[in-house]
């Protein structure tokens, strides 16, 4: 197997992106909360708040591109920025209590708005065109593929839960 | 260099623009839940937000509205691509939030979060009997079974079939329709399954760790609207979690367990002995 992942990326073409991001993900949550027809999960519409656990969120996870970048031991980024958000906010640390706090008023859902919104606008022409030809078989086939992960793990992680009296 | 990147940045603005209108307009829609039998479904932002930009895509907006392709082309598309995996750094840095601030509670459940992992290699007792039974499917079964294949999956069909063979073709299919269908899919599926009460949302939780950032939040984002306030913390901390170990395990789990098991039970099933199939040795 081919063991030199080199990281690729450059770190100031994502950390530029990610500050557009987080201004339409911080937006997002705003109209979330001001929805006309359905449920709000937002926290808040108070966007000083939501900046200021936006950049602790963004320093942290610069942080992480930086250690994912430089130290070249084959780690994804995403397990790189992981590591770090969850060594500061580990309840046994001083930083526990201002990260846990800060980052509060920044809800999950509105976050992931942007990121499927980038996903449905980049889906190619030949993807589309996969489902056309022989798609359905492997429509079914894939379903049932996401479907049995998702039910196995959810029936032995039920009884192993139950086993050891924690739910 | 950084006016570079911000030069960069600025030839985008219509896809930005365009994404942060959309993001906009789904919000305002807000969550949505309907009732159909026993089961509750939720259709939350994103799912509008994934749809809305699907049918702005050239090869659609070519069908009914061809002046959107000035603003929404291939180059646009090619900008959009890299976005996905550049903004999911972002959430996923909130979601460790989660995991790191709950630590003393996942490691109490850490049994359950280590076995059930092995509840990933369910996809092929699932699939491999339908695909070759039902379906009459033939090698491409493999490549589409063993695992809900993302990257590092497709990476390894690649290295070990080619994604020209029959088994690589199965790979990339179940690859493009997670990266197509997997977050709606798997947010439909979430909110179904927390509804009928089959499981505990623990259980939900941590077997959305299914080692995909987005289907993970799309399935337990979802289930957590539908659980108790004091459970939804934990429900999510749980399923970023289970995520990061099988994006850390998930290859070694694949080579060892899933492809062996996938190749083993297409040949009970099927006339196929896979006497002549092309492995390379990794």
């Amino acid at each position: 197997m081919s063991e030199e992942k080199k990281a690729t990326f450059s770190i100031l073409d994502w950390s530029s992106f990610l500050i557009i991001f987080a201004a339409i993900s911080i937006i997002s949550q705003v109209f979330n909360v001001w929805n006309l027809l359905g449920v709000s999960t937002a926290n808040t519409a108070n966007v000083w708040l939501m900046i200021k656990g936006y950049a602790v969120l963004y320093v942290g996870t610069v942080i992480g591109l930086i250690c994912a970048k430089y130290i070249r031991i084959g780690w994804p980024a995403v397990i790189w920025v992981s590591l770090v958000l969850i060594v500061v906010s580990l309840p046994w640390l001083p930083t526990h209590k201002f990260v846990t706090e800060v980052t509060a008023p920044v809800a999950l859902l509105p976050m992931a708005s942007p990121i499927l919104a980038y996903a449905g606008l980049a889906i190619a022409r030949k993807e589309l065109q996969l489902f056309k030809e022989s798609g359905w078989k492997i429509i079914i086939v894939a379903c049932l593929t996401f479907f049995g992960s998702y039910f196995f793990s959810a029936l032995i992680a039920e009884i192993v839960l139950k086993a050891m009296g924690q739910i | 260099m950084s006016e570079n990147v911000w030069a960069i940045r600025a030839k985008e603005y219509k896809l930005h623009l365009v994404v942060l209108a959309i993001c906009i307009v789904s919000e305002l829609i807000g969550l949505q839940r309907f009732k159909v039998g026993p089961a509750t479904i939720l259709l939350i932002p994103f799912v509008f937000a994934f749809i809305i930009g699907v049918f702005l895509t050239p090869a659609i907006t070519d069908k009914y509205w061809k002046g959107f392709k000035k603003v929404i082309n291939e180059f646009e598309q090619k900008a959009a691509t890299p976005c996905i995996t550049i903004g999911i750094t972002l959430f996923i840095a909130k979601l460790a939030v989660l995991v790191g601030a709950n630590m003393d509670k996942i490691i109490k459940g850490g049994p359950a979060m280590i076995l059930q992992e092995f509840g990933n290699l369910g996809t092929i007792l699932v699939a491999v009997p339908f695909a070759v039974l039902v379906l009459r499917m033939g090698r491409e079964t493999l490549g589409a079974s063993f695992s809900v294949c993302r990257e590092p999956s497709l990476a390894l069909a690649a290295e070990l079939w080619g994604l020209e063979s029959a088994a690589g073709i199965g790979a990339m299919g179940v690859y493009i329709v997670g990266t197509v269908f997997g977050a709606v899919f798997f947010s439909i599926m979430g909110s179904i399954m927390a509804s009928l009460n089959i499981f505990h949302p623990y259980a939900l939780g941590m077997a959305s760790g299914v080692g995909s950032a987005s289907m993970m939040t799309a399935a337990a984002t979802t289930v957590k609207e539908l659980v108790p306030k004091d459970q939804q913390e934990l429900v999510v901390a749980y399923a970023a979690a289970s995520n990061l170990i099988t994006t850390a395990t998930g290859m070694y789990m694949s080579l060892y367990m899933g492809i062996p098991m996938t190749k083993w039970i297409y040949k009970k099933l099927s006339k196929d002995d896979l006497a002549d199939l092309k492995e390379e040795a990794l």
